[in-house]
């Protein structure tokens, strides 16, 4: 059997895989646009193989890829299909999500086609962004992932934002401005990124914290030091695309994406010293992200008095112990990091709503207030006259008042304050929609 | 004085906080004696295909496994968002959650009915419809078509009607009389063996057929 003919095989197969996958129910928009736009995928790949042309390797290789990976996308679907997850945040989601992704092809825009998963572990948050198009004429698919565990916790969700920047990355539109202006700025000269051998002099320096020197002694069993470190261990452009992606995650969903990701990374490496290969160390990232906050501004309290100033100032008090407090952890000035960050929201500001939208005190207010007598936090209140009054609010304010009234006198679990708020973007969706009719 | 709320009293609750439906999206929702709920994003319906028969024995807490498995696969669960439909076959019976979430004092019990108009369609709402004292939580719906042709519903539609009470006394609230499904943030199964598990042992025991 040739090349040609084993890729009409695994075409035929992977067709066969496709119709399978339709055994089940996946979630609340079901699998049609998804089904429709691998089966256009499929049917150029059989014209493609069908064509009596002669296909040089470039034309296989190309083929074989495209097989690949729909092959790999379709199995992991029916692995991780869903019957239920937080599909009110994923409506939101796709919002900020699609304006950025969106890409220009052959016949106008071309907004990518979101699908979602679930995955197992804590660390399952990803947005896979399909790494090139198929052909000018496709959308990219962007798969998102959510711990399977996880699936009501949207005070955790906005994690993602952190994914949003990955799919930025993979977006050839953005790519430029974001190297031109925010990588360019991390890199800048003078600072711990200036290339590869000053961010290893810093890795290694001696005043160090112990316990991050201990973690690094411990590569010296594999042959890694200061000298190779990125070379045989670690990958340097992959730390500075993950810092990035933190940035657009502070970007795109304000203190809440400071609180989730002070949360769950301090729970995967609670030392917050760890070098992954991929990943600078968590603290590292950590120290950036509450600098960032502060810089924008969003932990400047209400004026004092105010309801809402008790339990916000907790709030970011909290945030605060997460910091580690040696100058070892800073790996950024303020300059790039204000620098950094205006990059980033030059390119959001053009796709609203991607930007995280500025807080007003007294509306966040009355989202806590509402948490805090035990009701979904929305824009709703009755008039002083007796009439219902219904508000737009965005659905990144309600998760922000979920981490606020975790500070409040009287605090509700934390899967109930994640339940309360799910429950209020959910009918928040449906007061907008009522507030669209003319 | 004990009765049935007017408007002008459902309104003075909803004021001062006492009593909450949120989100109201209409002021049309607000009748003379009432507040209609509409239907929210969920829709369980009981697999007709995975059970001969409703057995209370299988909620018995002995064999952990059959009663987990019995829970988990008794409803099929539909995410109906909005801009979505849920088509209601003629004799079927779905459990569906208000969009509304309620809380209601300890002095107010609520009844919920169908709305007329649907009624008259044959959808019928609500067979258990008293909200005791001090809920909160979404209401559930149980929802059954008595007529002869499919319904099509989709989420936001007023379907269903929330009449209060007063009591004669505040219920004296703890955690026991909480009821199963306080707090609820979508519907789910009952446990019909709930307290009763004697009266079930007994007829096992007895060699039921």
């Amino acid at each position: 059997m040739n090349a040609r003919d084993f890729l009409k095989q695994e075409h035929d197969n992977v067709k066969q895989l496709l119709e399978q996958s339709l055994r089940y129910e996946y979630g609340f928009e079901g699998s049609q646009e998804f089904f429709e736009e691998c089966g256009t995928r499929l049917s150029f790949i059989s014209q493609w193989l069908g064509s009596p042309d002669e296909l040089v390797a470039d034309d296989l290789a190309n083929i074989g890829y495209q097989l690949n990976e729909l092959s790999k996308l379709i199995c992991r679907i029916e692995r991780s299909s869903l019957g239920e997850y937080s599909w009110p945040f994923v409506e939101e989601l796709k919002k900020l999500a699609t304006g950025i992704c969106t890409e220009d092809g052959l016949e106008g825009q071309y907004p990518p086609k979101i699908y979602v998963l679930a995955g197992g572990g804590l660390d399952a948050y990803r947005i896979y962004p399909e790494m090139r198009r198929p052909m000018a004429s496709r959308r990219r698919l962007l798969t998102i992932v959510f711990p399977k565990t996880l699936k009501h916790f949207v005070l955790l969700h906005p994690i993602l934002g952190h994914e949003i920047g990955h799919a930025l990355w993979g977006c050839t539109k953005q790519q430029a401005h974001l190297v031109g202006k925010v990588l360019s700025v991390l890199k800048r000269l003078g600072g711990k990124f200036e290339s590869e051998d000053v961010t290893a002099v810093h890795l290694f320096d001696s005043q160090a914290p112990h316990d991050a020197q201990a973690a690094l002694a411990a590569l010296a069993n594999l042959r890694v030091d200061e000298a190779n470190f990125f070379g045989q261990w670690a990958r340097w452009e992959f730390w500075l695309d993950e810092i990035l992606c933190d940035l657009v995650g502070l970007a795109t969903f304000g203190p809440s994406f400071a609180a989730a990701q002070c949360g769950l990374l301090s729970t995967l490496d609670p030392a917050g010293v760890t070098t992954g290969r991929m990943h600078p160390p968590v603290g590292w990232r950590i120290n950036l992200v509450l600098r960032a906050a502060e810089l924008l501004n969003l932990s400047e309290p209400p004026p004092d008095p105010h309801p809402l100033r008790q339990s916000f100032l907790a709030f970011w008090d909290e945030l605060q112990r997460f910091r580690r407090p040696e100058p070892w952890f800073n790996v950024f000035d303020d300059n790039q990091i204000v620098d950094a960050l205006d990059g980033i929201f030059q390119l959001l500001n053009q796709y609203p709503p991607s930007g995280y939208p500025k807080t007003d005190f007294d509306a966040l207010g009355e989202l806590v207030q509402q948490l805090a007598n035990g009701v979904p936090p929305i824009g709703f209140h009755m008039s002083e006259g007796g009439a219902p009054v219904c508000s737009r609010v965005d659905f990144r304010h309600i998760v922000y008042a979920g981490w606020i009234s975790r500070h409040s006198l009287q605090p509700h679990s934390f899967d109930i304050t994640n339940r309360l708020c799910e429950h209020a973007i959910m009918q928040q969706i449906a007061i907008d929609t009522a507030m669209s009719q003319p | 004085m004990t009765g049935a709320l007017s408007r002008g009293s459902i309104i003075e609750r909803l004021l001062s906080g006492d009593l909450v439906v949120s989100p109201i999206l209409s002021e049309v929702q607000l009748g003379a004696s009432s507040v209609d709920l509409r239907m929210g994003t969920v829709a369980l319906m009981a697999r007709a295909g995975s059970q001969s028969h409703v057995d209370p024995a299988a909620y018995l807490s002995g064999n952990a496994h059959q009663a987990a498995q019995t829970r988990q696969q008794k409803h099929e669960r539909f995410e109906v968002p909005f801009g979505a439909t849920f088509l209601l076959h003629p004799g079927s019976l779905v459990l569906v959650p208000t969009l509304e979430w309620v809380r209601l004092p300890k002095n107010l019990q609520g009844v919920v009915t169908a709305r007329s108009s649907w009624a008259r369609e044959g959808l019928n709402i609500a067979t258990a419809t008293l909200i005791n004292p001090g809920y909160q939580g979404i209401i559930t719906l149980e929802l059954a078509n008595f007529g002869e042709i499919p319904i099509r519903l989709c989420p936001g539609l007023r379907i269903a009607q929330l009449a209060l009470y007063t009591l004669a006394t505040s219920a004296t609230f703890d955690a026991t009389l909480a009821g199963q499904f306080d707090m609820s943030f979508s519907p789910r199964a009952g446990n019909i063996a709930d307290e009763d598990e004697v009266f079930i042992k007994r007829t096992l025991r007895a060699g039921r057929s």
